[in-house]
């Protein structure tokens, strides 16, 4: 089985190197409007054509936005469903969710970790692809403690099971003191941000991850094309 | 040790497979309590089942009424007699005392008898003379053992609270009490209890036994359990299908173990019993009995309709099966008995019992209560039976019986209902588990149409 | 008349030989035998222009004429009974009686399609005369009756590549044919100059090539499979791989299709990879097949690539549904 995994970026897989492997955990964190469900966009959409089984926690917004999503881009996800290569899991819809898996009690979380290990476990034995879209709306009924032990048990499982994660945190929902211990436990952070030039407002991603306390990243420049998705920057500034 | 069987079901587990060969028996007990029957069945059994003939000695009634009383049973005397394997003789105790006659030599000779039943040796006590009756009786016996007979002799006694030691009982080898007593609950029932027995081992205690259409049938837990060697297997997991449940339990639970499940109601007790067996017939091909003390199965079904699995089906295909026993017409050993039975014959692994709390109220007695659990338990557990002992909370019951229950069951799961962030929420706890390294602490439980599920508490 | 056997013999031959030949040439061998049809009929009637007139613009008359031509020019060379029938011209004769009877049996037994001479001439005579498209079919009754029938066809000869002078014509269009190099070097360049556009480019370009080919098509079929099965005749034939549907179901308007040995899989296989990490790749064949689904079945279709040689599998899977499928109502008519 192959283990390197990219986003489907090129500026971000160039960078990568040998890419992800499966079985990691990618964090990426934004402000609200920053383009992350783009980025889990592209994530999705590189997994389907590199033939893996990709699973979409919709949590923010119904499932049918991403399904458009994709389709702007020329991705049909029906077709990916019918081959139970696409799998939603609604966690958005209060009750009466029209799709297969759903999640609307918040106040467990111990039953969002028995959904989702279910539903790993039907695709147990394929490269599976699984975003939380985001991750932070899940944890905002939950007290810390409860976070911590809901992430230490998840991602235990997730790397055991070898799954390639990507939870989107979105910036400000979670105390800070949840974030900083939170990003100890992803392979890799992906923080995206606006960041003021002298004439406009620039979008930047600093891919990189914890070590000794410290966030080592690159920064890249990038935008947000109706026709390409998110466009990496060639190389400009990126590095510190 | 020779030993013989009786063939009377249930009894020869209780002195181990049989009475010593030569050895004789004195049966004693209130008119009615089934000394006759007992004694024939000795005789009829070890000639059908044995091939070892019999004579019947009756002072008492006549040959007629042992006939027809014997058809009763299935048991054509008369065809025995004919073919030579019985002798019925019918006389007085003075013949019988004087061993100048011998009738019984020429009778035992004639069929070859290895068994013989007299009824009753009460009628000896017209000899007045004490000195001389405990001879007669003594020579009496001893002519019968020299004869190679095994034998039963019956004794009247006056009335149950009657307690003297007759000289018959230093006589004779082993002793066997008939009762039949009043228990709580304004029914009688039959009590055996095995007094005595003379270069063999016995269960000691009472045990009820009933007279069926087939003969006399003992429910001793204790003689049964006997029987059934401890087998050493390997320890085979058993899938509750209650999903969470057997992720808790490290893969399920261990096969032939009892487990309490012991909740208030509404916590979801009854809803586990069913689904336990509704999924092992579904999902594991496993059938299984409901024993219900307390509702009736139109109770149940309705309460199982609002789940996907459906109930009425498993039912009418004989994958599940629902057994109603209103408490009061139950006692412990024979229903316990009954039920092995019963999940014998269909094939069934997994027992449900609702509840244990029905076999609290038949006795106050915690010692008792510990010893019959105790039974219970055991058996079911010999006979690789996977048992739920459903229950109620434990916080109503007193020390003494939760006791009793705790020390005997191999696992205990406990339901609660927990406030919690201003609603109540259903909770599961291992409390015990032999043999499992389970999770520990409070799991979310939710009753949803699938059922119950259980969400392991993270982390743990 | 040993010399007039042995004249026809050879005609014969000759027209054997050529059917076999049409049958191993790219593109559509059936159009090229019509066309020797047309230059050989066209020299005929050019050659021996003083021995008929055409005096009815009338199909049947026109036939009739050339036949009684022929048979004024060589007794007996044709036997065949004409027959108007709408718009369609019947044709019967008895096969042991024509002239090509021998050409004809040949053919049968090396299992080639059946084809008549003398059907194809008139094919040519109202090409010619009334330029006038007609197609043929024709059947032999089991007492040796040859049963053919001609009729005004419209099937756009899609596949049929044509030079007029320096200029390449695919289906009357101006072509180019170009090696495979000159392909790859242009995905290539895109890769190097503009990755994130690469499979973008080759599914909008082969959507939009794809909707010019079906709006010019779609007409001249009234069946959906039938066009779809066409179209993919066509792609065969231009070298994009075995095109083949698999399935097609209209009422749901869902179609799987294959594609085996894609042009695509070969030029990455010799060229490389265009993608970072091994994925499908025939978008250009995805875009196209989405535009004929589309048109075809007249709702927004989209066709992903579910599994590709490039990646393992035996052949390129296609599978199209419509591009987004209401949720919920599946489970509502199914409640």
């Amino acid at each position: 089985m192959r283990k390197a995994a990219y986003f489907g970026i090129e500026g971000l897989d160039r960078n990568l190197g040998k890419g992800v492997s499966y079985g990691s955990q990618i964090a990426v964190e934004g402000d609200s409007g920053i383009g992350k469900t783009v980025l889990a966009g592209e994530f999705i959409k590189e997994g389907l054509r590199c033939g893996d089984t990709c699973i979409y926690v919709a949590c923010d917004e119904p499932p049918v936005a991403m399904r458009e999503h994709l389709l702007s881009f020329k991705v049909g996800a029906p077709a990916y469903e019918e081959m139970d290569r696409l799998i939603f899991i609604d966690a958005y819809e209060e009750s009466g969710s029209a799709e297969k898996y759903a999640f609307s009690d918040h106040r467990h979380l111990v039953k969002y970790y028995v959904l989702e290990k279910e539903v790993l476990r039907c695709y147990a034995g394929r490269r599976v692809r699984l975003v939380v879209d985001s991750l932070s709306t899940l944890l905002t009924m939950a007290d810390t403690s409860e976070v911590l032990e809901f992430h230490r048990t998840r991602i235990k499982q997730l790397r055991k099971s070898g799954v390639l994660a990507m939870d989107i945190f979105v910036n400000g929902v979670l105390e800070p003191r949840v974030m900083t211990i939170t990003n100890h436990l992803y392979n890799l952070i992906i923080k995206m941000s606006f960041t003021s030039s002298t004439y406009s407002s620039l979008r930047q991603l600093q891919v990189g991850k914890v070590k000794s306390q410290q966030f080592v990243s690159s920064r890249h420049i990038f935008t947000i094309s109706p026709l390409y998705g998110i466009v990496v920057a060639a190389d400009m500034g990126v590095g510190e | 040790m020779n030993k013989v069987s009786t063939g009377i079901k249930g009894f020869d587990e209780l002195v181990y497979g049989g009475i010593v060969r030569g050895n004789s028996v004195l049966v004693e007990g209130v008119p009615g309590a089934g000394k006759t029957t007992f004694g024939i069945e000795f005789v009829y059994r070890g000639i059908t089942e044995f091939d070892e003939p019999g004579v019947i000695v009756t002072c008492e009634e006549l040959p007629e009424s042992i006939y027809r009383d014997a058809l009763n049973f299935g048991w054509d005397l008369r065809e025995l007699e004919e073919a030579n394997k019985l002798r019925i003789l019918c006389t007085s105790p003075e013949v019988l005392a004087d061993t100048d006659v011998n009738l019984v030599e020429e009778v035992v000779r004639e069929v070859g008898a290895k068994r013989i039943l007299v009824d009753s040796v009460s009628h000896f006590h017209v000899l007045n003379d004490p000195i001389s009756l405990r001879r007669t009786v003594y020579g009496f016996c001893n002519g019968l053992r020299r004869l190679g007979l095994t034998s039963f002799l019956v004794k009247e006694r006056e009335s149950e609270g009657q307690r003297e030691y007759a000289f018959e009982e230093y006589v004779v080898d082993a002793v066997i009490r008939l009762e039949n007593k009043e228990r709580p609950g304004l029914h009688r029932q039959r009590v055996l209890e095995i007094c005595k027995t003379r270069g063999q081992q016995h269960i000691p205690g009472q045990q009820t036994f009933s007279i069926t259409d087939e003969g006399i049938k003992v429910f001793a837990l204790i003689g049964a359990l006997t029987s059934y060697g401890e087998t050493e297997q390997e320890i085979e997991l058993l899938h509750t299908g209650v999903p969470g449940l057997d992720d808790l339990l490290k893969g399920g639970l261990p096969r032939g173990i009892t487990v309490a499940v012991a909740g208030s109601s509404g916590t979801g007790k009854t809803v586990l019993g069913l689904q336990y067996l509704a999924k092992g017939a579904i999902d594991y091909g496993e059938k299984g009995i409901y024993l219900s003390l307390e509702e009736t199965p139109s109770q149940l079904l309705a309460n199982a309709r609002l789940f996907t699995w459906n109930l009425n089906n498993l039912r009418e295909q004989g994958l599940v099966k629902i057994i109603y026993r209103p408490i009061s017409s139950m006692e412990i050993d024979e229903t316990i008995i009954w039920l092995s039975e019963t999940a014998e014959s269909i094939g069934a692994r997994r027992l449900v019992i609702d509840s244990f709390y029905g076999f609290m109220s038949r006795t106050d007695n915690t010692a008792v209560l510990h010893e019959k659990f105790y039974h219970l338990v055991s058996y079911l557990n010999r006979l690789n039976y996977t048992t739920l002992l459903l229950g109620p909370s434990w916080e109503i019951l007193d020390s003494g019986k939760l006791e009793a229950i705790q020390s005997t069951v191999q696992g205990s799961i406990l339901l609660k209902s927990t406030p919690m962030q201003n609603r109540r929420v259903r909770q599961l706890e291992l409390y015990k588990m032999r043999g499992v390294n389970h999770v520990m602490g409070n799991h979310l439980l939710e009753i949803n149409n699938s059922g119950v599920q259980v969400f392991p508490r993270l982390g743990g | 008349m040993k010399n007039k056997d042995f004249l026809l013999e050879t005609i014969r031959r000759i027209y054997f030989s050529m059917y076999k030949t049409v049958g191993q040439l790219p593109f559509s061998g059936q159009y090229w035998l019509e066309q020797f049809m047309i230059e050989i009929t066209s020299h005929l009637l050019q050659d021996h222009k003083d021995d008929y007139q055409f005096n009815s613009e009338e199909p049947v008359d026109i036939c009739r004429t050339f036949f009684n031509f022929l048979n004024n020019v060589y007794p007996n060379w044709v036997n065949n009974q004409l027959e108007e029938s709408g718009d369609n011209l019947l044709v019967s004769s008895e096969r042991d009686g024509c002239i090509y009877s021998n050409f004809c049996l040949q053919t049968q037994t090396e299992d080639l399609p059946l084809f008549c001479i003398h059907l194809g001439s008139l094919q040519a005579v109202l090409r010619i005369v009334l330029d006038k498209h007609y197609a043929y079919s024709v059947k032999i009754t089991e007492e040796g009756i040859c049963q053919g029938r001609l009729f005004p066809s419209t099937q756009l000869k899609e596949e049929i590549v044509t030079r007029q002078g320096h200029e390449l014509k695919l289906a009357g269009r101006r072509a180019i044919l170009f090696p495979k190099e000159m392909y790859a070097s242009m995905l290539m360049s895109i890769k190097n100059h503009v990755p994130h556009a690469l499979k973008h480019v080759l599914y909008e370009a082969g959507y939009q090539s794809g909707l010019q080919t079906i709006r010019r098509v779609r007409a001249l079929h009234a069946d959906v499979e039938e066009c779809l099965r066409f179209l993919f005749d066509a792609l065969t034939n231009a070298g994009f791989g075995r095109v083949e549907l698999e399935s097609l179901d209209l009422t749901i308007a869902k179609a799987r299709i294959r594609c085996y040995d894609s042009f695509q899989v070969v030029i990455t296989n010799e060229y490389g990879q265009l993608y970072r990490s091994p994925q499908v790749i025939c978008d250009l064949l995805r875009g196209v097949f989405t535009a004929y689904l589309s048109v075809l079945l007249d709702r927004d279709i989209i066709c992903e690539e579910m599994n590709c040689q490039s990646v393992g599998g035996d052949y390129c899977e296609f599978l199209a549904l419509p591009s987004l499928q209401e949720k919920g109502s599946e489970e509502g008519t199914r409640g």
